[in-house]
């Protein structure tokens, strides 16, 4: 009975070892990442630091930015494959009548953007922007931000002065006085913070605005390659998984990419929610974003999209099932 | 080791692994239990998410009181829950999900209360639509990350009660396989063990039955069957001294009652011989009494020579060597007939004889045995018109002895007699009645016995008697 055992195991060895030939490996396919250098894309670096990208065979060229609207032109540019960007300048584009998908949301905060102004310049209440200089970038989630938060605090865009910057722009306007306040968000915020110290104030609002960022590209794109997208998700989500097992790790790759302080980073990590999913909380932000960008005329349309069919969610499907939490 | 002791450890041993194995399962029935009351609590929490969405949901859309009374009602629940499942939940990953949950609390009931609030001012016509509106969109988006995160722990509770269902399944199948394979080894070592020392003190015991007493039986080891081997052989040199001491008791009574039989044979030779030459003489000097005195006298010395003779052949009888052959009972009992010619002569005597076996024996002790049993026939059956003798053997199947039986019409005897009728020299009758010293049937249990057999008898007085001897159906003899 045991020789019988022995000389099944012998053969059960042997032909599990008889490989087939190796077979000759592809090259990992190349794409472009437009990314924004902020803590939204967290889940982006650690993946690149961590060559879970370099796992799933891509071969992912990132692009800079430094913010997520930038990245997104350039998708729209035809000069990147992707972009990490927040809902809002993904909801200007569609009303723009570009054809682009969602294909999954990688963080979202409703502690990122917020309004900071400087005492110094008698800003210690909202109540007291009114006639001040206001830096903001249009069409990207600080704008939104912005009105919500004048709605908010019952302030009207008439009652301040609002003026278009550029995010790498807004820490050197504040500080130098060029402005009163700034609508912005992570990294240009806590870099403000620090630098202001007690001289600067800023106004949160949780309840008013959750922002998302995502990864997005041209819908062509996203149908001629069904598996570049499952392939870069995979990624994303094993990038998911060790943020959550190791946060103080993550904390210092993305603080290493950022090229700041791990501190900062530590400071604002839990800030985020860094997750790889699509829920229905996007379709609302969509939505609510333009129903303002109508009434408030940033737009010319005036008859709401349906988002769902901007949103892909059969690669996120294939790949976290119980991530993809929009109702169809 | 003792039997006894090999039990006793086993014992033992059942009752730790038992032990062990009923503690290993009640721990896994008591995750299994908690796993339970876990996910019990998880669908607490989902169910209560749930009804407060409905009547958020009832709130914006209606303002009604009822709906913000119940929310915040079920609000203070959701509290509790989340409370509950900190003390149930220990793992990182479960209090991580609870820590957001809390924050999600939170924030909800700071945004419900800003709800509350404009909707408040918008009864005094301070409506702020666009405020509204966020805070609603806030409150949702927190109301679905909430339940994702109340589902994703009731994913977990259900994982964990199926690994521990598994777990606890898992355990009492290997228990029970366990307690069956240790069983069955237990019992299966014991009784080999067991049968093997048994058989050998079994084939020791036969062979020393069979007559060999010079066989002593080896058994190895250590044990109280090892220890009954050695009381059996104890036992079997005790018998085998008594055996010795008996044969040559036997010897010497043989030769004893030899001596004494031949030694008297010369004495009475003389009594007898004096005693005739007296008789020849002129007797009419004696008296009658004296005459009577000197019959008496011849009469006693006739009797106690033919005892003699009788005694003599009865020890001849015990050390007369035994021929084994193989023997004709029919031609025995036609020999038998023949030697009795002159008893059977003038007689009305109907024979029944059954056509006999060949049996293995001595073939003068066995007829002599025949000669013996017939002449008694005859001799209590005189008085019988006809004399019926009845002869017959059988070997009943599967028996080991051929069993003969010489029976009668005669006087036949008392059963209360039977234990006397093979003694030597016991008679039942008184010479008168009968003549005979009595040795006839001695010797005929002698031979048998020598033979390895048997005698017995049956009788019912003036109904006849049967005589019955065994003959062991094999070449060696004792």
């Amino acid at each position: 009975m045991l020789k019988f055992g022995l000389t099944l195991m012998c053969v059960a060895t042997l032909v599990g070892c008889q490989k087939s030939p190796p077979q000759m490996k592809k090259p990992p396919q190349k794409i472009t990442l437009a990314h924004a250098t902020l803590a939204h894309c967290a889940l982006v670096y650690i993946a690149m630091a961590k060559g879970y990208f370099t796992e799933e065979g891509l071969d992912v060229q990132p692009q800079i930015h430094t913010y997520g609207k930038s990245a997104l032109d350039s998708v729209l540019a035809g000069k990147a494959d992707l972009a990490t960007v927040a809902e809002t300048p993904v909801m200007f584009a569609v009303l723009k009548g570009e054809k682009i998908f969602i294909v999954a949301n990688i963080s979202n905060s409703n502690k990122d953007v917020a309004v900071i102004a400087r005492r110094d310049n008698g800003i210690s209440v909202p109540g007291d922007l009114m006639g001040k200089r206001i830096g903001y970038t249009p069409g990207t989630s600080g704008e939104f931000f912005m009105d919500s938060f004048f709605a908010a605090n019952g302030i009207v865009r008439k009652d301040v002065n609002p003026i278009g910057l550029k995010p790498e722009e807004m820490v050197d306007a504040l500080v130098t006085g060029k402005i009163d306040a700034a609508a912005t968000w992570n990294l240009p915020l806590i870099l403000l913070r620090k630098k202001l110290g007690d001289k600067g104030v800023t106004f949160f609002d949780k309840g008013i605005y959750t922002e998302t960022f995502n990864i997005t590209a041209q819908q062509e794109f996203v149908q001629k390659n069904p598996e570049t997208i499952k392939r870069l998700l995979r990624g994303l989500i094993k990038a998911e998984k060790f943020a959550a097992a190791s946060p103080d790790e993550a904390q210092i790759l993305v603080a290493t990419a950022l090229t700041i302080d791990k501190s900062l980073m530590a400071e604002i990590w839990n800030d985020f929610d860094y997750r790889v999913n699509l829920s229905q909380t996007l379709l609302i932000a969509l939505e609510d974003e333009t129903r303002w960008a109508m009434s408030n005329h940033l737009v010319d349309q005036t008859k709401m999209p349906n988002y769902i069919s901007y949103i892909h969610v059969e690669s996120l499907k294939a790949v976290k099932p119980e991530s993809v939490r929009i109702i169809r | 080791m003792l039997i006894t002791t090999r039990l006793k450890l086993s014992s033992y041993l059942s009752l730790i692994m038992s032990s062990i194995m009923i503690m290993v399962l009640l721990w896994s029935f008591g995750t299994y239990k908690q796993a339970v009351r876990q996910d019990f609590l998880a669908d607490e929490i989902v169910s209560t998410i749930f009804e407060r969405t409905i009547l958020r949901d009832e709130y914006l859309i209606y303002g009604v009181e009822r709906a913000k009374i119940q929310w915040t009602s079920k609000t203070e629940t959701l509290n509790r829950l989340i409370n509950a499942a900190y003390e149930q939940f220990k793992g990182k990953a479960e209090r991580d999900i609870l820590d957001e949950m809390r924050q999600r609390q939170d924030d909800t009931n700071g945004i419900f209360a800003r709800i509350v609030k404009q909707k408040e001012a918008s009864l005094s016509g301070a409506k702020n639509i666009v405020l509204e509106q966020r805070l609603t969109s806030q409150i949702i988006f927190l109301a679905s990350t909430l339940y994702a995160d109340a589902m994703q722990l009731q994913e977990s509770t259900k994982r964990v009660v199926d690994l521990a269902y598994k777990r606890t399944v898992a355990l009492s199948s290997i228990i029970v396989m366990v307690v069956v394979i240790t069983t069955v080894l237990n019992s299966v070592l014991v009784n080999r063990i067991l049968n093997k020392r048994l058989a050998v003190i079994q084939a020791g015991a036969n062979t020393i039955a069979d007559g060999n007493l010079d066989h002593r039986i080896v058994c190895q080891g250590s044990d109280e069957l090892v220890a009954l081997a050695e009381t059996l052989n104890n036992m079997t040199d005790k018998v085998q001294l008594f055996m010795r001491q008996l044969e040559t008791a036997n010897k010497e009574l043989e030769a004893f009652s030899y001596s004494i039989s031949h030694d008297l044979r010369a004495p009475l030779r003389h009594i007898n011989g004096f005693i005739e030459l007296l008789g020849k003489q002129d007797t009419s000097s004696l008296n009658d009494k004296s005459q009577h005195y000197l019959r008496v006298i011849a009469e006693s010395a006739k009797k106690m020579g033919t005892l003699i003779d009788d005694l003599l052949s009865f020890s001849r009888m015990g050390r007369a060597e035994m021929m084994q052959t193989s023997v004709s009972m029919s031609k025995l009992v036609v020999e038998a007939q023949n030697e009795l010619q002159s008893d059977l002569a003038g007689k009305n005597i109907i024979w029944e004889t059954d056509s006999l076996p060949e049996v293995y024996g001595d073939p003068a002790m066995l007829r002599q045995v025949f000669v013996n049993l017939i002449s008694n026939a005859v001799k209590f059956s005189r008085d019988r018109d006809p004399i019926k003798i009845k002869i017959s053997c059988s070997q009943a199947n599967k028996s080991d002895e051929t069993i003969c039986r010489v029976s009668d019409n005669g006087v036949g005897f008392d059963m209360k007699y039977v234990d006397k009728l093979f003694g030597l020299f016991q008679r039942l009758h008184s010479p008168e009645e009968f003549e005979g010293t009595g040795v006839g049937l001695a010797n005929v249990r002698r031979i048998i016995h020598r033979h390895g057999g048997r005698t017995w008898a049956e009788g019912i007085e003036d109904d006849g008697a049967s005589f019955y001897f065994s003959l062991p159906n094999r070449k060696e003899q004792i």
